[in-house]
């Protein structure tokens, strides 16, 4: 059995699975309240090896409750870390829940922290390690964005996916400095990290030079998310950018796919639980790693021919920019100009 | 809550399905509707096929309890010549006798792609046809109306208006209709419940709730 990736479409808020060969599942987030991932292990009842919470954040573990309590038992450890006080209600209520799980003896709860190995595959040499924060990022963050926590799945040859969490650029590249050029960057922070606009940012992206990026993003998301520029400056790096869901950065999604729903059921088609909000642009997406092939699902194609209907896809007219012979000077200014 | 359909297929389709009726339309080649206008209607011929819409709005998939919503009329070709009936971008072609059946052969034929895909042994063959029934269906109310409902725990924080503080700090203002299941939780109390969600995780109901202390 390959190793499997599926990037969840939950609305505003990041998920994600890994099928290890063995059948098990890692959960990386569990998405807002609400999360399809939750319809999903009702039906499908796996065992689930590890659940690893970024962060905090409602858009990240805000279905936790839910798992915990319909997963008891099935679940092996919980990875999270402490980014806001113990009077914060949300984190507060989180941290209980998993303390009294790990008492009953349903999990384990370990702290995430950087150079912790959660999987390895003697065989095939891919290993997902934690990469960010250490101890002393972790109690130095004046807020939970810069304490998220950064996940890399790497083989002994190449990388092969980051975790971006809710960090900035620069702090993905910083932390994963010995692990560049991955073939598929999650993120980070929904396609609007901080300091986006900056040079040192184009610059961690030049370094970066990640293959693909998926930006797991809310139609109705209130922060702008994604922006527009971080989308473009990926595609002219050489990044091929999928957005699980319309915005206003693409498109109208308010206006023009009110009437039709989303753009195209790439869950259904995977057999996935759709999100409760927002319209779907990619929605959700499976990458499957065998014999150190990473390939994407079968529904590219078709997610294609649909953006390229679009009002205004940024992926897709940074992509033609970027492809076009005819623009080498505006590609090169684009990508270094000082903002 | 269930969405209620507006009549009920199981009691009725039978009725308003008979093939004779439908061959004696196809027949005296009508213009005009049937009488009461819940069958199919007549558009318009295309040589030996003639266009008819099948009115219906919901397919039945759990008797009146789960119902797959159709986003618009479904489109049947009913073919003089062969006898049979095509329903246009469901893949569907049934003699044109069994056409009062429809409702429950399409509704078939969605389940099928649907579980094939849950189980992950949908062809790629059968993609095509999937995605084309998808186009023609409200498989999001569907798949929501199906979803069993979620462990949630929050914070009552008003009986009425019926105002909820979630676990991740979101204040909802729930329907009053659903202020019974509370009933017994103070203002200030928390509890769990099993709330189901729909569209924008509003909740539609809420069941089993306990209090926490």
């Amino acid at each position: 059995m390959p190793l499997e990736i599926t990037l969840w479409d939950v609305g505003q808020g990041d998920c994600s699975t890994l099928r290890l060969p063995t059948g098990e599942y890692i959960v990386i987030d569990t998405g807002p309240r609400g999360s399809p991932i939750i319809d999903w292990l009702n039906q499908t009842r796996p065992v689930i090896r590890s659940i690893i919470l970024t962060h905090n954040d409602a858009d990240h573990a805000g279905s936790l409750p839910a798992i915990l309590q319909m997963c008891r038992g099935r679940i092996g450890t919980i990875y999270m870390l402490r980014d806001r006080p113990s009077s914060h209600a949300p984190f507060s209520g989180l941290f209980r829940l998993a303390c009294e799980g790990e008492q009953l003896g349903h999990f384990q709860l370990r702290r995430l922290e950087a150079g912790e190995i959660v999987w390895e595959d003697a065989k095939s040499g891919i290993k997902l390690i934690v990469c960010h924060p250490s101890m002393s990022t972790n109690e130095r963050a004046s807020s939970p964005n810069q304490t998220s926590g950064i996940l890399a799945l790497t083989s002994n040859t190449n990388t092969c996916v980051i975790w971006g969490g809710d960090c900035s650029v620069p702090q993905v590249y910083q932390a994963c400095v010995s692990h560049t050029k991955p073939s598929l960057l999650i993120g980070p922070h929904h396609g609007g990290p901080a300091h986006h606009r900056g040079q040192e940012t184009a610059n961690a992206i030049k370094n970066l030079s990640p293959g693909n990026a998926f930006i797991s993003v809310g139609s109705y998301n209130k922060y702008s998310h994604p922006a527009a520029r971080y989308l473009r400056r990926l595609e002219l790096a050489g990044c091929n950018v999928r957005c699980s869901q319309l915005t206003n950065a693409c498109d109208r999604p308010m206006t023009r796919e009110r009437k039709h729903g989303a753009l195209f059921p790439s869950h259904l088609l995977l057999g996935l639980p759709p999100p409760r909000s927002g319209f779907s642009c990619r929605g959700s997406l499976r990458y499957t790693i065998e014999n150190g092939n990473f390939q994407i699902d079968h529904l590219e194609q078709i997610h294609q021919e649909k953006i390229a209907k679009l009002h205004r896809p940024v992926c897709l007219k940074s992509r033609r920019l970027r492809d076009s012979p005819r623009n080498p000077f505006r590609r090169q200014n684009l990508f270094t100009s000082q903002e | 809550m269930f969405f209620v359909p507006t009549f009920d297929f199981n009691s009725t389709s039978r009725e308003f399905f008979k093939a004779p009726e439908i061959e004696s339309v196809v027949n005296q080649r009508l213009v005009q509707s049937f009488s009461d206008n819940k069958v199919v209607r007549h558009v318009e011929a295309e040589g030996v096929t003639e266009v008819y819409y099948l009115n219906v709005r919901y397919l039945p998939i759990e008797g009146d309890s789960l119902v797959l919503p159709l986003k618009g009329k479904v489109q049947l070709d009913i073919d003089h010549v062969s006898g049979f009936t095509t329903v246009r971008h469901w893949g569907i072609t049934v003699p044109t006798i069994d056409t009062w059946d429809l409702p429950r052969i399409m509704a078939r034929k969605f389940l099928h792609y649907y579980s094939r895909a849950s189980q992950r042994t949908l062809q790629e063959a059968d993609q095509m046809v999937y995605m084309r029934i998808l186009d023609q269906v409200d498989w999001q109310k569907f798949s929501l109306d199906r979803a069993l409902p979620h462990y949630s725990e929050g914070v009552l924080i008003k009986k009425a208006p019926l105002r909820i503080k979630w676990s991740d700090d979101v204040v909802e203002v729930l329907p009053q209709k659903l202020a019974r299941a509370f009933m017994l939780i103070n203002e200030g109390e928390r509890f769990s419940a099993y709330a189901k969600f729909g569209q924008d995780n509003a909740v539609v109901s809420i069941e089993h709730i306990e209090m926490l202390t």
